[in-house]
């Protein structure tokens, strides 16, 4: 039904990163925010993507910021690292969706709600590390890998879920013996993202063995919660999102407490 | 957010979080629609993939559950919650929950649609309030189920362990303005329907014409109305009792009531009943030592055999490339392989390779159509169409069977799909599985049909279509 050779021409047509955006990330690794502000300033479309961005309501800015310095001083390292990485999703984004009721600008309302409740939970948790705050921009590239993997067979997959309970992961794992999780992970070798993030990525599709030890388990969970907390929103479920994959909630059981009282209140 | 349809259940799955915001794009008017067209007797929303809800998302859905028991006479509630859950609606409706509560789908089939348990087995009830476990017991009584009563607490813990004898326990379940259709049952080769409470003119609202028009076509000549739980009757109701009679006299049913006593009925309007043709007993045994019914029923079974050997029609035969196309595409699809057509023809089901080895299904449908297709697949074809719904190739011929039932049904929905396409309205039927090649000979025994021999990686395959 689905071939592994699909999923191999569909990473086989992700482009490598930019060379402005790997300067730009690399500079972030470092630290060097300034020097990251530098390289941004003269990749014309990342600049623009900013301002964007942050002039967009949710970040609740009186005034209009335009210079890409500021941009960079008011959101911060760990906010910027996290757009940046998100900004790599356009390189993948459909032009047309046609599995899902999606469009490029609810994607991106996607990336940056995920974002702003992400970096939320983080500082109540007192979490700081780079890898971690920035993971959850890699998380909605599941969305794409799903959109671009079935939207060919469309129909007879729609046959599928409403005759059977199985999720388009779990289809996609007995079909290819790779889950959609997977997939986000070859595309982040291909950006040459971190170990870490790739394992912080495959934790939190909340498939996991009940053995499986992680320093990263607690916040696999977090993440994993999270994506459902912003898929029960009405224009997610509008867009079929909603149970595009498998909800665990014995997985997070022992973090909805605190996940509640942080984002839900 | 579409249901997922099993047999006559259709079944939501939301998941994470539900309130009132989120409420109505769980169910939106197009997927209402969409239910509203569906032949289904019950339709159910899980909570087994949600977090949280609160009272006014729950109470939207509510609404929205009660819109198809109100306009398509379905049961409805939720399914599949834990004991806090359960107990955390009721004392969120202290007044009572306005739709149904089952722990799971398979006990929702109980009480509507095609049970996942069969008539003989016995199922455990308990529930700590007396009244919900009278409604459950006489409920399951009234749908020709064997219910057990669990006397008190310790009595229920120690019986559901006994999971040899006890099929199905139905436990934190609450039945909340249940009865909207008339129970009715098959037994001994007659048609029971169990009646309760009042009757008045509501009973032509609660009764299935569409299930009785059936069982007279199909040929049951025995209806028995049992009505030991009914108060009174009006003449609404005995209206509808005559008017019942004489449409079914043109089928030579015989109609009889069941548990009369002198407090239901006037005398006049059992007079007009008598008139009518309805036969009276005071109870169910005294019916069975009716020799002249009983003989009655047999004929059913004789009607029902005749009908059983219909062959196949012009109409379905038009429809065969439909379904092998549906079939093959299907396979195709799961197995990676090429269909290869090696014969076709009408004649009796034949099936030329080794028995033992191999695997059958078959799954039916009826409204504009009615048939049934028959696939008989080699172990190893069986093992590759159903990876998807068991991960890895499975040696347990259980869950193969099952896994097999599930991609039937993927096969007989894309069929219904298809033959709606070309505007013929069908639904289709739980699939069934053998495992022993004669048991399907039994089932097609002196039937013609169509049938298609295939081979898919060089593997014999076998279609039979047939009524």
């Amino acid at each position: 039904m689905i071939q592994k050779k699909e999923i191999e021409d569909f990473l086989n047509k992700i482009p490598p990163i930019p060379e402005n955006l790997k300067k730009c990330l690399n500079e972030l690794n470092s630290g060097n925010l300034k020097g990251a502000a530098d390289v941004a300033k003269n990749d014309l479309a990342l600049s623009s993507h900013l301002r964007n961005i942050i002039n967009k309501p949710i970040f609740g800015l009186r005034t209009e910021i335009k210079d890409v310095n500021q941009i960079f001083s008011t959101l911060g390292l760990g906010y910027i690292n996290q757009i940046i990485r998100a900004y790599m999703m356009k390189l993948i984004i459909p032009k047309n969706w046609e599995f899902f009721k999606m469009s490029q600008s609810l994607f991106e309302e996607l990336q940056i709600e995920l974002m702003k409740e992400w970096n939320k939970l983080l500082t109540s948790l007192k979490i700081e590390d780079k890898e971690i705050i920035a993971s959850i921009a890699i998380l909605p590239a599941s969305i794409i890998v799903c959109e671009e993997i079935f939207k060919s067979r469309k129909s007879d997959f729609l046959i599928i879920r409403e005759t059977s309970d199985i999720d388009y992961n779990t289809i996609l794992k007995r079909m290819t013996n790779m889950d959609i999780f997977d997939v986000c992970n070859l595309i982040a070798d291909k950006w040459n993202l971190s170990e870490n993030t790739k394992e912080i990525i495959s934790l939190s599709s909340g498939k996991i063995d009940t053995n499986t030890q992680s320093k990263y388990l607690t916040v696999a969970k977090y993440m994993h919660l999270l994506l459902f907390y912003e898929l029960s929103q009405s224009k997610f479920i509008k867009a079929n999102l909603n149970d595009f994959i498998d909800f665990n909630p014995e997985f997070v059981s022992d973090i909805f407490e605190n996940f509640q009282k942080v984002v839900v209140s | 957010m579409r249901p997922i349809v099993k047999g006559s259940i259709a079944t939501f799955y939301p998941q994470g979080f539900i309130d009132s915001q989120n409420a109505p794009n769980l169910m939106p008017i197009p997927d209402i629609q969409y239910i509203m067209t569906l032949d289904v007797d019950v339709v159910l929303m899980s909570l087994k993939k949600v977090i949280f809800f609160n009272k006014n998302g729950f109470e939207f859905l509510c609404d929205v559950l009660n819109r198809f028991k109100k306009e398509k006479g379905c049961i409805v509630g939720f399914c599949d919650y834990e004991n806090n859950i359960y107990h955390s609606i009721l004392a969120m409706f202290p007044k009572g929950v306005s739709v149904n509560l089952f722990k799971t789908r398979e006990i929702a089939s109980l009480f509507g649609g095609l049970p996942e348990y069969s008539r003989d087995d016995n199922i455990l009830v308990y529930n700590d309030d007396d009244e919900q476990k009278n409604i459950a017991l006489v409920e399951l009584h009234n749908r020709g189920f064997n219910p057990i009563n669990a006397l008190n607490k310790s009595d229920y813990l120690e019986k559901k362990e006994r999971k040899d004898i006890y099929k199905a326990v139905v436990d934190l379940t609450f039945l909340g303005h249940f009865s909207q259709k008339i129970a009715k049952h098959v037994k001994g080769n007659m048609i029971v329907y169990s009646l309760s409470g009042y009757l008045d003119g509501d009973v032509i609202q609660k009764f299935d014409f569409k299930y009785h028009h059936n069982c007279l076509n199909i040929g049951y000549k025995v209806y028995i109305f049992e009505i030991t739980r009914v108060k009174s009757i009006n003449v609404n109701a005995i209206n509808f009792f005559t008017r019942l009679a004489i449409s079914s006299a043109e089928y030579d049913a015989v109609l009889c009531f069941v548990g009369v006593n002198e407090k239901t009925f006037a005398d006049k309007f059992k007079d007009d009943l008598e008139d009518a043709g309805y036969m009276f007993f005071d109870t169910m045994s005294s019916l069975h030592g009716n020799k002249g019914l009983m003989e009655e029923a047999k004929k059913s079974a004789v009607a029902l055999n005749q009908k059983r050997r219909h062959s196949i029609t012009r109409d379905l035969v038009e429809k065969l490339s439909l379904f092998i196309d549906v079939v093959a595409e299907s396979i195709e699809l799961m197995t990676e392989s090429k269909a290869v057509k090696k014969s076709a023809g009408i004649a009796n089901f034949k099936v030329e390779a080794e028995h033992t080895k191999m695997l059958a299904s078959s799954i039916g449908f009826y409204g504009e159509l009615d048939g049934m297709f028959i696939l008989v697949f080699p172990i190893n074809i069986a093992k590759k169409t159903t990876k998807l719904f068991i991960g890895e190739e499975v040696e347990d011929e259980h869950q193969l069977l099952d896994a097999m039932a599930e991609f039937v049904n993927i096969m007989g929905g894309k069929a219904k799909k298809a033959l709606l396409d070309s505007n013929v309205h069908v639904s289709i039927t739980l699939p069934r599985t053998f495992t022993n090649i004669d048991d399907v000979f039994a089932v097609v025994e002196h039937k013609k049909g169509a049938q298609v021999d295939l081979s898919f990686d060089d593997e014999p395959f076998y279609f039979f279509l047939t009524r």
